[in-house]
């Protein structure tokens, strides 16, 4: 009996160890059709969800239903994953073949070889590379993939060997959304012909004709804003007057760093130029010169010289631009002003859909609505998501009290809109910042029939019907060139793709060595340190009225960089 | 007179295989494998070369000469060993010392004894998550609240200042502390004879003297334990901060053991290799510090500590 039970108990301990190693489902659920070719795609869903990768598959697998992918099968049946996980810093052990991520480090992935050569797929016309069984082309693109992409993404994707591993995926830059129908109904608008009050400097009955705005330009969607930062400031001041909140932003104390950092990119950005924020990735700004901090007095007046940036003096001069620290200057003085803040700001619980939903429903349920929201591009599909939209807009009053708008930014610190008017000022400027990438798993190296499925459909999604029914369903772009027919998008996806098609695109990253010495340093996602002073975020770095923008930007120019 | 030698039982054999395999691979994996390979991290470093490969080189001790330089020099790495060290005052007053108070009052079952018992030790069955997601909406709006209520003062909630962030940390630490150990001392409590507290009893001690000179001695064994193992948390300890703030804990408030945790957290987010080599030094160098700390404690609490007999 005894010798029953320990044989017994032997057989249960073994099993158990069988049980664990079947409890994984690597077909996801799916029901395997053994007629057709199978393919594991996943796909991060925060933000772009995933009904664009289902209408994707969907119809690559109707154009190809009779193409044989492997010897005895007709067709794909697709295995798809959709979460937010970062998959591929588990890639090496993932079923998924086909990968759609985001928070992807490429120069690791690739030193790690985990993501399969596609070079051969880049400078093939679509047309020609995607055909079905009779020779037809599914796709009416003619261009191949590379000559979508910009020539710092050439220059990037390719950086090892001038071989490719990846594609970029969707861009989703830092944005301030402002409630427009807020700045109609108060008058929120800078006048064009202002007296000397406070008042007066806005729009008013029998004054209405608005400023330039920070294009320089009249006449265009951007016409009173605020053409400066301290237009800006004294905007913040008049919103309280007439009874508005003018920020909001997500105040979780897990978070608040990462939001603000949104803040400090958006205007960053819009201070510098596209071409002048590039130099932090190309490490050479050629002839042209950066003005630079030499030092800053105790009024936090900085005094300030030219220099080029190459790469014997990049970490000097990089650390030490005026626009990082007017930028800084400017979110002090943000951070500071807690009656610029909505309460969603300094509330340690609140969650960025709590902080959108309050930021919808402000106009609704707060004495003081919140005028402008600091936020990815990507919010209003979150929010949307989560039905805060449709709840809101139960409200009859809704679509009149809200109009969401992307800010543009002033491009100078002082002054007003007067020293700019009729000069035209550079483009707003977005960045690429999550670091998306769209690869195939090196684990189908080893099947040649499974890597031409994997590449036919990498490029299928890469087609130009692919790329704009992406922005359409989604309301993102992707870092790519192609069009899009704005018929086919709804309001807020007009919004993003007219913005964006406005606006110069940053893209960074770069081949340089010293970039990939440097990456995290450099990225500019919420969580990395572009705005950090070595260990100090910047937040943390400003916060409070006792600390000083001086005191954070001289740290800031002691960053260490590896060489 | 010969000895029966045991025959070898292979199905025995078979029996203790099985139940054993698994957790000797696992440790041999995860734990002596992993730390192999911290170890020599430390005496390595990652960088691109010309051709933006990326290369390992060895460089000997230069990654713990830079740790030991930042112990001393770097103003964040000082403010993080001096907070190390508050947050384990915090958890050596309250985790050891007012824990074995309370531990005593519920021994003696005095007055809302198992009241105590229950919010004493509900962080720690409850989510820590939860008591801190509660903890930190009832400090932003409860506690003023009710400060304004009863005070008629007003005060800022968790996220008014660095300050006031930290001082309800520190508060949510001691609460925390005070319950940590209490199952540990009261059974240990309960453990020691009947007869030897009844005749103290019956000798006219009262109750400060009866833990001093009985209770303490009876549960020093115990409560040495906890001290010697309490300092590691200088070197690892978070002092919550992670449940707080993720990844994001204002600088002024960091630990040593909070920020080698971040930093590999965010090194793992970031598929950045370069930090690896620092953070490995990072914890070695503190092991260095720990091991006589440690053995040096022991001995004293076992030289100078109270015994039972």
């Amino acid at each position: 009996m005894k010798k029953l039970f320990k044989s017994l108990f032997t057989c249960l301990l073994a099993s158990t160890m069988v049980f664990t190693g079947v409890a994984c489902n690597p077909s996801n659920g799916v029901k395997i059709d053994e007629t057709k070719s199978q393919l594991h795609v996943f796909n991060y869903n925060g933000g772009v969800g995933s009904v664009w990768i289902t209408k994707a598959q969907n119809d690559f697998a109707k154009a190809f239903e009779n193409y044989s992918f492997e010897e005895g099968k007709k067709g794909v049946q697709f295995i798809p994953e959709n979460a937010k996980t970062a998959e591929l810093q588990t890639v090496a052990n993932s079923n998924n073949e086909v990968i759609f991520c985001e928070i992807a480090n490429y120069p690791s992935l690739v030193d790690s070889n985990v993501l399969l050569d596609i070079t051969d797929i880049m400078d093939v016309p679509l047309n020609e590379f995607l055909v079905d069984e009779n020779g037809q082309p599914v796709t009416s693109d003619s261009e191949s993939i590379i000559d979508k992409m910009y020539e710092d993404s050439v220059d990037y994707y390719s950086y090892k060997a001038g071989k490719f591993y990846a594609l970029p995926h969707y861009s989703i830059f830092s944005s301030i959304t402002y409630n427009k129908a807020i700045f109609e109904k108060k008058g929120l608008y800078f006048a064009k012909n202002p007296g000397s009050t406070t008042e007066s400097k806005f729009i008013q009955r029998g004054n209405m004709d608005k400023s330039c705005g920070p294009d320089g330009v009249y006449g265009t969607t951007d016409d009173g804003l605020p053409a400066t930062w301290e237009e800006m400031f004294a905007l913040c001041d008049y919103m309280l007057t007439r009874d508005v909140t003018p920020f909001i932003w997500c105040g979780n104390t897990s978070g608040r760093a990462g939001y603000f950092n949104y803040l400090l990119n958006c205007i960053y950005l819009n201070l510098a130029g596209a071409e002048q924020a590039r130099y932090n990735y190309s490490f050479d700004s050629g002839a042209n010169e950066v003005t630079i901090v030499e030092s800053i007095d105790s009024n936090g007046n900085a005094t300030t010289k030219k220099e080029v940036v190459n790469s014997t003096n990049f970490d000097k001069v990089l650390n030490s631009e005026l626009a990082k620290y007017e930028t800084i200057k400017i979110a002090d003085k943000i951070l500071d002003a807690s009656a610029w803040q909505h309460k969603e700001c300094t509330n340690g619980t609140a969650s960025m859909l709590s902080t959108q939903q309050a930021f919808i429903r402000s106009t609704s349920l707060d004495d003081k609505p919140a005028a402008m929201l600091v936020e990815g591009s990507y919010w209003y599909n979150e929010a949307d998501d989560a039905g805060y939209i449709d709840d809101a807009a139960y409200d009859p009053d809704y679509y009149d009290n809200n109009d969401y708008q992307l800010l543009p930014l002033p491009r100078i610190y002082g002054g007003s809109f007067k020293d700019i008017e009729n000069v035209e000022q550079h483009k707003t400027v977005v960045s690429d910042q999550n670091d998306t990438v769209a690869c195939i798993n090196a684990k189908v190296a080893g099947n040649p029939d499974k890597v031409k499925l994997a590449k036919m459909f990498l490029a299928y999604c890469y087609s130009k019907e692919k790329l704009a029914e992406f922005t359409e369903i989604t309301r993102v772009t992707r870092s790519l060139k192609y069009d899009v027919n704005t018929a086919n998008l709804d309001h807020w996806g007009k919004i993003v793709w007219d913005f964006t098609s406005a606006s110069d695109l940053l893209l960074p990253y770069s081949s340089n060595r010293l970039y990939l010495s440097n990456r995290v340093m450099l990225s500019m996602h919420i969580s990395n340190n572009f705005w950090n002073a070595g260990t100090t975020k910047c937040f943390n770095g400003l916060r409070g009225n006792d600390k000083k923008a001086s005191d954070f930007f001289n740290r800031y120019m002691t960053r260490e960089w590896s060489k | 007179m010969k000895l029966n030698k045991k025959k070898f039982d292979k199905s025995l054999f078979a029996f203790y295989l099985s139940l054993i395999i698994l957790p000797v691979i696992q440790f041999v994996i995860f734990y002596v494998i992993v730390n192999a390979n911290s170890l020599a991290l430390s005496f390595k470093n990652y960088y691109y070369d010309d051709a933006n490969n990326l290369v390992t080189e060895v460089v000997w001790f230069k990654n713990i000469f830079n740790v030991y330089k930042d112990l001393f020099t770097d103003a964040h790495t000082i403010s993080m060993v001096k907070n190390s060290f508050l947050f384990y005052a915090m958890s050596l007053v309250f985790g050891a010392v007012v824990s074995l108070f309370f531990s005593y009052y519920i021994y003696k079952k005095r007055l809302f004894a198992g009241f105590y018992k229950v919010i004493l030790y509900m962080p720690h069955i409850v989510s820590t998550m939860v008591i801190t997601i509660m903890y930190k909406f009832f400090c932003t709006y409860g506690v003023p609240f009710v400060v304004e209520t009863l005070t008629g003062t007003t005060v800022g909630g968790f996220s008014a200042s660095i300050d006031s962030e930290l001082a309800y940390i520190l508060f949510f630490v001691a609460y925390l502390g005070c319950g940590s150990n209490m199952l540990i001392y009261t059974s240990t409590m309960a453990s020691i004879s009947d007869s030897v507290v009844e005749a103290a009893e019956v000798d006219g001690v009262n109750n400060i003297q009866e833990f001093w000179y009985i209770i303490l001695p009876g549960i020093f064994p115990t409560f040495s334990l906890f001290l010697v193992t309490g300092l590691l948390v200088i070197f690892t300890g978070q002092g919550g901060l992670f449940n707080f703030y993720g990844l994001e804990a204002p600088d002024e408030l960091h630990t040593l053991g909070y920020y080698m945790f971040i930093r590999v957290r965010s090194a793992v987010n970031s598929g950045n290799y370069l930090d690896y080599p620092y953070l490995a030094a990072f914890g070695l160098s503190l092991t260095f510090i720990a091991i006589p700390l440690i053995f040096g404690l022991k001995w004293l609490l076992q030289k100078y500590g109270p015994k039972a007999d």
